[in-house]
């Protein structure tokens, strides 16, 4: 009789979950199930006929430069991103938690970036990051450091560290959020008993408030390393790509090859990596995650 | 008991609803079912819909042009969507993939019209039947041979044709500086670039950061040194690595090392960046543009409302930088077809046919947005420029167009992206053969 109920209230949940299954089965699943197939053709993007050719699309990409350099870009990306993005939101959580002067106001300040449309943030920073007009270079400029008044977006020396900073920019603030929140779980009373033995603000940092926060930053990592392989939209806005392929991403090159070139099949393939590769990195992570925690 | 009920059936009517609504956008004007000839009526009392997307007309342009024709077709309504270049081909491209998509859309020859032709309604027929035989010589000739898709079937009609490339310039600029001629050589326009420079002002805003833009370049500026010869390479007979393109991609270099393009040209985009933070915020004396801009200085255009908004301006061509002279090269700008899943086939070729045969055309032509494609058109508002040098301009932008030397827009669109790359590695510093290199390696592997 009891096995019956847990049949029956097992098929309930099911049920209750259905809609959310619909929804992720079309939006999702189906989506990833389509770019697999279509990696495996010939396909514009357009046509009704799509053309059977195996693995050609993916040799055509492991043999490009192209996808290699936005391999690298994106590693380079990602590594800046995560750490310092973090860095900085613990470090402003930190701060604003002392509870200074204003420190609502300035918990709001560095959010707004993240709740602001990307195409406005990239909008702003192409006129502040101008080579000849943009604020940035008129202040160093008015500062007598003409020297570092470079080309921010149009050197291909420098775009891939500008398009990084934009985006750290933008999403510092969730960081410092997410840490916040972590901070507030901490009870005072470890703070003030530091503080009686002596420890100092940086020993404090890193001996109580970054072990503490732990799970926050494993939290903010994963975020971060899908995120950054996602990022599109500011790379797009920024730089389209380049000058050259000096800014190119996994993502600019799906859009290029897609939309650009009417190569929906190699679009697809590429896509496909950044699927396994998101997948291969948020196991590896949580697994790491998980084996601290157990180790603590 | 009863909390329980209200829940099966939340749960169950979410469910449903989400399958019907999964479901129940694929019958929407697509399929491909509409009858080949396209006979849905177009009059019979009821207002029949028509969807039409494009670059153009503008939004301006597209005002006055769907008021007329929706005048003139009292039993057409029709809606239209314009976005930038690129929105647009996003937008169009995933809907004409889904099967669905605007009954008339935009076209650019070229690349774009050959991935597109197996989806657009063959416009041979239904022209031969409608205007009879012999109608395309009443079309610029160029303009008819560029609509048509690599295997030779017509599957658009030009609307009007642009060229490249072309200098905008701020008169007012010249005369403050006291410049009378505009440049005609390289070192002319390097003269001319240094007084300005003298005078606090840059001298020519380029947005390099557009490939499109970059490949314009690369197709006039290599026919200054072989003409025609590029488009032997777009074929395949010529290698990239040619010393013609070697040539071309040092002019290219030199306009960077030689400052002619303002400090940062490559992380800026013709639009909006160049044009409006550059040349109509009058803290550049020249712009590289195209023949589209023309018409800039008409009421109601581009102009109006911005800083050079009392500047007198004019337009030139390309200064020559090679050994031939420059010369334009031009290609149907827009292009228009007919989305062969439409199910509004027969009013949609009545507002094709307005544009591209009727009373639009004029419309259009009078906006100066590009050379009119229907031989005979005039423009008629060239009284209306406030400067005689804007008027001026549209003679001189006529006259190189119709003296072209190619075409403007080559057939593959990965070939574009390679040449626009390869364009901004050189111009960040690249070596010249290396960059020729890899354009080859994408020429060889295309399948012509």
């Amino acid at each position: 009789m009891s096995g019956s109920r847990s049949v029956l209230s097992g098929g309930k949940a099911y049920l209750y979950i259905l809609p959310i299954l619909i929804l992720s089965g079309i939006f999702l699943y189906y989506s990833i199930g389509f770019t697999v197939y279509t990696s495996f053709h010939q396909w514009n993007g357009i046509d009704s006929q799509m053309k059977y050719i195996g693995f050609d699309n993916y040799k055509k990409l492991f043999d490009d430069t192209t996808y290699h350099i936005a391999l690298k870009n994106n590693l380079i990306f990602l590594v800046c991103t995560v750490f310092i993005q973090a860095a900085l939101g613990l470090l402003l959580a930190v701060l604003l938690r002392a509870k200074l002067f204003g420190n609502n106001f300035f918990k709001s300040v560095f959010f707004i970036p993240v709740v602001m449309a990307p195409v406005i943030i990239a909008a702003i920073f192409r006129i502040i990051m101008d080579t000849n007009f943009g604020s940035l270079n008129e202040t160093l400029r008015a500062l007598h450091l003409d020297f570092l008044a470079v080309s921010w977006l149009g050197d291909p020396k420098y775009a891939l560290m500008s398009v990084i900073i934009v985006n750290i920019f933008q999403w510092m603030g969730f960081s410092m959020t997410m840490y916040y929140s972590g901070l507030l779980a901490i009870p005072d009373e470890i703070y003030e008993s530091a503080k009686m033995d002596g420890s100092g603000f940086w020993r404090t940092l890193f001996r109580i408030t970054v072990p503490l926060v732990g799970g926050t930053t494993s939290t903010l990592v994963v975020l971060g390393i899908v995120g950054s392989l996602k990022t599109f939209d500011i790379v797009a806005l920024l730089t389209g790509g380049g000058p050259g392929r000096s800014t190119e991403f996994l993502t600019t090159y799906v859009y290029k090859k897609a939309i650009d070139e009417f190569n929906g099949g190699m679009s697809a393939a590429a896509g496909v990596t950044i699927l396994v590769i998101a997948v291969v990195l948020a196991v590896v992570q949580l697994r790491l995650g998980n084996r601290q925690q157990n180790n603590h | 008991m009863r909390t329980k009920k209200w829940q099966w059936a939340l749960t169950g009517v979410v469910a449903a609803s989400l399958v019907v609504s999964a479901c129940g956008n694929s019958n929407n004007n697509a399929g491909g079912e509409s009858s080949p000839s396209g006979t849905a009526p177009a009059s019979g009392g009821k207002q029949e819909t028509i969807t039409f997307w494009s670059w153009v007309p503008t939004d301006i342009q597209s005002k006055k042009v769907i008021e007329a024709f929706e005048a003139a077709n009292p039993d057409i309504k029709v809606e239209y969507w314009r976005g930038e270049q690129t929105d647009f081909q996003k937008k169009l491209q995933v809907a004409i993939g889904a099967g669905e998509g605007p009954d008339l859309m935009g076209m650019q020859v070229g690349g774009m019209l050959n991935q597109y032709a197996n989806m657009l309604e063959p416009i041979q027929p239904l022209a031969d039947e409608k205007w009879g035989a012999g109608w395309e010589e009443k079309f610029v000739p160029s303009s008819i041979d560029q609509v048509k898709s690599k295997d030779g079937s017509m599957v658009a009609l030009p609307l009007n044709l642009t060229g490249q490339e072309f200098v905008l310039y701020n008169k007012a600029i010249f005369d403050k500086v006291g410049i009378t001629e505009v440049p005609k050589t390289y070192e002319e326009w390097k003269q001319v670039n240094a007084k300005i420079s003298e005078a606090g002002i840059v001298p020519v805003a380029m947005g390099a950061k557009d490939t499109w833009h970059d490949v314009d370049m690369f197709v006039a500026l290599s026919n200054q040194f072989a003409p025609g010869q590029v488009y032997e390479a777009e074929q395949g007979k010529v290698p990239f690595t040619d010393q013609a393109f070697v040539d071309t991609m040092n002019a290219w270099k030199q306009l960077f090392t030689d400052k002619v393009f303002q400090d940062g040209a490559l992380g800026l985009s013709t639009y909006p960046d160049a044009r409006d933070q550059y040349f109509y915020s009058g803290k550049a004396a020249m712009f590289l543009t195209g023949s589209w801009h023309v018409g800039f200085g008409l009421p109601g255009g581009e102009k109006e409302g911005t800083a050079i908004e009392n500047d007198a301006t004019g337009m030139f061509l390309l200064p020559q930088i090679g050994p031939n002279p420059s010369k334009a090269v031009a290609s149907v700008d827009t292009a228009l077809a007919i989305n062969k899943n439409s199910e509004h086939k027969e009013a949609a070729w009545k507002l094709l046919e307005f544009l591209t045969m009727g009373e639009g055309q004029q419309i259009m032509a009078d906006f100066i947005q590009g050379s009119p494609s229907k031989i005979g058109v005039e423009v008629q508002t060239l009284d209306q420029f406030k400067f005689d040098s804007e008027k001026e301009a549209v003679g001189v932008v006529n006259q190189e167009i119709a003296g072209a030397i190619g075409k403007r827009l080559l057939d593959y669109p990965e070939l574009n992206n390679a040449i626009g790359i390869a364009m901004q590695d050189v111009a960040a510093g690249k070596d010249v053969e290396a960059a020729l290199k890899e354009v080859q390696k994408v020429s060889e592997g295309i399948a012509r």
